[in-house]
């Protein structure tokens, strides 16, 4: 996969993950804070439920009190006369009245008259048998620890729920002794249930307690005070509900409001926002980094392969990649072209060494044939020498004695040649300054009026291959002494220079010219009628095998130094490839 | 007694060299004989004995130190010098070994190639006298030895 796809993908995922963790926590988080505020909101709407519940009971108690401490009523049950039947207890009445059921006991515990009237139509009903069996199989209903006790509750009879409310029967002004019990009882159905809502302005639902229970599994939380259960029915609505208990102080009848859920529905809202711009923030600053890292680094290695590419297909070491900023990537383009430039030096060498591979064959070939002509006429010089002796004239010895200082001299070309031509190996060797210069010049004939200079010491110790170096001195002092026929000065000196030892040789010849300077390491190059042609690029050749270099500083008139650095510790593989 | 001339065999497939190695060589007067290939040196040794062989290392036919190794056997007494343009240190390490004398590098100097000619000649000529005195000396003391056994046995009778 290329980068940039990889980036892309990782970016893409990375995005997901950041959106999804986000979301996750936002919404256990931020949700469960609105769900908590919508319980709470709900918790309250319950609580007015219960509140108005009470507020009913305490009305219903008020009404009764008006009637059970009366005279009138006192005396109705003590005689149960008839005109106050007449006067009060029509089902007209009874119906303004809002109570289904009037019942007066006395203090035995005796019904004395019981009226019911059906609150829709305002007829007359009998009292149910299930009412009657309630209240004197509850104790409480009719029996009063004091005279200014009442009793309301709950009783659920197979007709339905219906509320009951009681209180002793005493004169007008509140007095005893009790004559007996007020009772009212009033349907808890559809209609109360109506009025309910209407006054606490919730819309409410009723349902028996077994049958809610049967419909809500989680139905224990209601048999705890405060005797509320809260769940949310679907993501619009929320159920709360409140439960009364009966006479017997059991579950009896759950009262239900369904509401919408519209704080639920607003941290849905919120949330929604906050995904909305956690996306877009993670999108925007993916396409940030995405360009940040396309500007400051895909690009860049684009550019980096490109150049590669095309160095490799041009085949031009020599070119370089192009190195911006001061970064990894530009650390690795220097790099690269720092590889580039070895790369073309070891080309370099191994052409180089190819070409005098090449080069030695045939000069091999060559120089060998030539040998056997040289003995041909070396041989017949020789001959003539010998035979024409005494008799021969001076130009004749002359002529001679030129064929046989030419062989001698074409000999050394072959041998030049063939040196030239052939791989370099160094035997290394220890020895130092003085010693390889001493060595050298004892095979040197230095002419009396060259004055020669020898300011080298026995120190430091070199490693190198004494015979070649030699051969490298020679030639210089050699070259040093050619170019001063008319004497002069020759200086020599060795100086430690790092890790590298200078030898200098310094002369007051000739000198030469920057057109001469630039030429005389190349081989066959000469200034000498019979120059070597091949000795300093030999020379050369050897102190570049041994890892060091050869220079040349000269002015015509002035004379020349030559520099050759060695280096003080010589690789053991210098010399591979010469 | 008059010395014999010593005859030298020169091999080589260079005429020039042939013709020139053996003109200096008469001037010296020593007895030059030619062959051009390693066979024809085999013949002309076998045919005749030549005190010392002027052998090049590249014949038509074969290298100069097969060819010593080939004389070995046959003329042992022959000196012989490897003469050649193309020096290496196992041209060299072999020559040796075949049995050479000497071994010179093309191009040489007319008096130093006669220099190392005359020397071997010498060196082998003085072994030769060398092992002939001590021939001489073995019989003697052998026939001096007989003689004395010869005699004791008569005395003894």
């Amino acid at each position: 996969m290329k980068l940039l796809t990889r980036t892309i993908v990782t970016f893409f995922l990375g995005t997901i993950c950041l959106v999804g963790i986000v979301h996750t926590v936002s919404h256990t988080i931020i949700l469960n804070s609105y769900i908590r505020l919508e319980n709470e909101e709900e918790s309250g709407t319950v609580q007015q439920i219960s509140s108005a519940m009470d507020n009913q009971y305490s009305a219903l108690n008020a009404k009764l009190t008006d009637w059970a401490s009366w005279d009138d009523t006192y005396k109705f049950v003590q005689n149960n006369n008839s005109a106050y039947i007449e006067s009060n207890l029509t089902p007209a009445s009874l119906n303004t009245f809002g109570v289904s059921y009037l019942l007066f006991y006395n203090s035995t515990g005796g019904l004395v008259y019981g009226i019911g009237v059906d609150l829709g139509n305002s007829s007359k009903m009998p009292v149910p048998q299930s009412v009657l069996s309630v209240i004197s199989a509850t104790p409480q209903v009719l029996n009063f620890p004091k005279i200014n006790s009442n009793f309301t509750g709950l009783a659920v009879v197979p007709e339905g729920p219906i509320i009951l409310a009681s209180q002793p029967i005493l004169t007008s002004e509140g007095k005893g002794p009790v004559e007996g019990t007020l009772v009212f009882a009033r349907w808890f159905d559809s209609q109360y249930l109506q009025q309910f809502s209407a006054t606490t302005r919730i819309p409410l639902s009723e349902e028996l307690y077994s049958n809610w229970q049967e419909s809500n599994p989680v139905s224990t939380y209601i048999s705890i005070p405060p005797s509320t259960y809260i769940h949310p029915v679907n993501a619009d609505s929320i159920a709360g509900y409140y439960m009364l208990n009966d006479i017997h102080g059991l579950p009896a009848l759950v009262l239900g409001t369904i509401q919408p859920r519209s704080v639920y529905q607003q941290g849905l809202t919120t949330l929604n926002y906050v995904d909305l711009s956690v996306g877009v923030v993670c999108v925007v600053f993916s396409i940030a980094m995405l360009l940040l890292a396309e500007g400051f680094v895909l690009s860049r290695l684009r550019k980096l392969v490109t150049d590669v590419v095309s160095i490799t297909s041009h085949d031009d070491l020599s070119a370089k990649v192009t190195v911006s900023g001061n970064d990894e990537i530009a650390t690795l383009s220097g790099s690269i072209n720092g590889m580039l430039g070895e790369l073309e030096k070891k080309t370099a060498q191994l052409t180089k060494a190819e070409r005098f591979s090449a080069i030695g064959e045939l000069a091999t070939m060559v120089a060998h044939d030539l040998r056997n002509p040289l003995q041909g006429i070396s041989n017949a010089a020789f001959y003539l020498k010998r035979t024409k002796g005494p008799s021969a004239s001076a130009k004749e010895i002359e002529m001679l004695a030129l064929i046989e200082d030419d062989v001698i001299y074409s000999d050394k070309i072959v041998n030049d040649l063939l040196d030239y031509s052939r791989n370099i190996r160094l035997e290394l060797t220890e020895t130092n300054p003085r010693l390889l210069l001493k060595e050298t010049l004892s095979t040197i004939k230095v002419p009396e009026n060259v004055h020669l200079q020898d300011e080298t010491d026995d120190s430091p110790t070199l490693k190198l291959d004494v015979d070649k170096i030699r051969r490298t001195f020679t030639n210089i002092i050699n070259n040093a002494i050619d170019a001063m026929p008319d004497g002069g000065p020759l200086l020599i000196r060795a100086r430690k220079s790092g890790q590298m030892i200078d030898f200098v040789f310094t002369d007051g010849g000739a000198g030469m010219d920057k057109e001469v300077q630039e030429k005389i390491f190349t081989p066959l190059y000469t200034t000498k009628a019979k120059g070597m042609g091949f000795g300093l690029s030999i020379s050369k050749r050897i102190v570049e095998a041994h890892g060091g270099h050869i220079s040349v500083e000269s002015a015509v008139g002035k004379g020349t130094t030559f520099t050759i650095s060695l280096p003080l510790n010589i690789d053991s593989r210098a010399g591979e490839n010469y | 007694m008059s010395k014999r001339k010593n005859a030298i065999l020169v091999v080589d497939d260079d005429k020039s060299i042939t013709t020139s190695v053996s003109a200096l060589l008469e001037l010296e007067g020593y007895e030059v004989d030619i062959a051009e290939s390693g066979k024809e040196a085999i013949e002309k040794s076998n045919g005749k004995f030549f005190d010392l062989a002027l052998v090049d290392v590249r014949l038509p036919d074969m290298l100069g130190t097969e060819l010593l190794n080939a004389m070995k056997e046959t003329t042992p007494k022959m000196a012989k010098i490897i003469l050649t343009g193309y020096p290496s240190m196992q041209n060299a390490i072999t020559a040796v070994n075949e049995g050479a004398d000497a071994f010179i590098l093309k191009p040489v100097n007319g008096d130093k190639l006669l220099g190392v000619i005359k020397d071997r000649l010498q060196k082998r000529e003085a072994a030769a006298t060398y092992s002939e005195h001590r021939v001489a000396e073995f019989i003697e003391a052998r026939v001096e030895e007989l003689h004395r056994q010869n005699r004791e046995t008569n005395t003894a009778r």
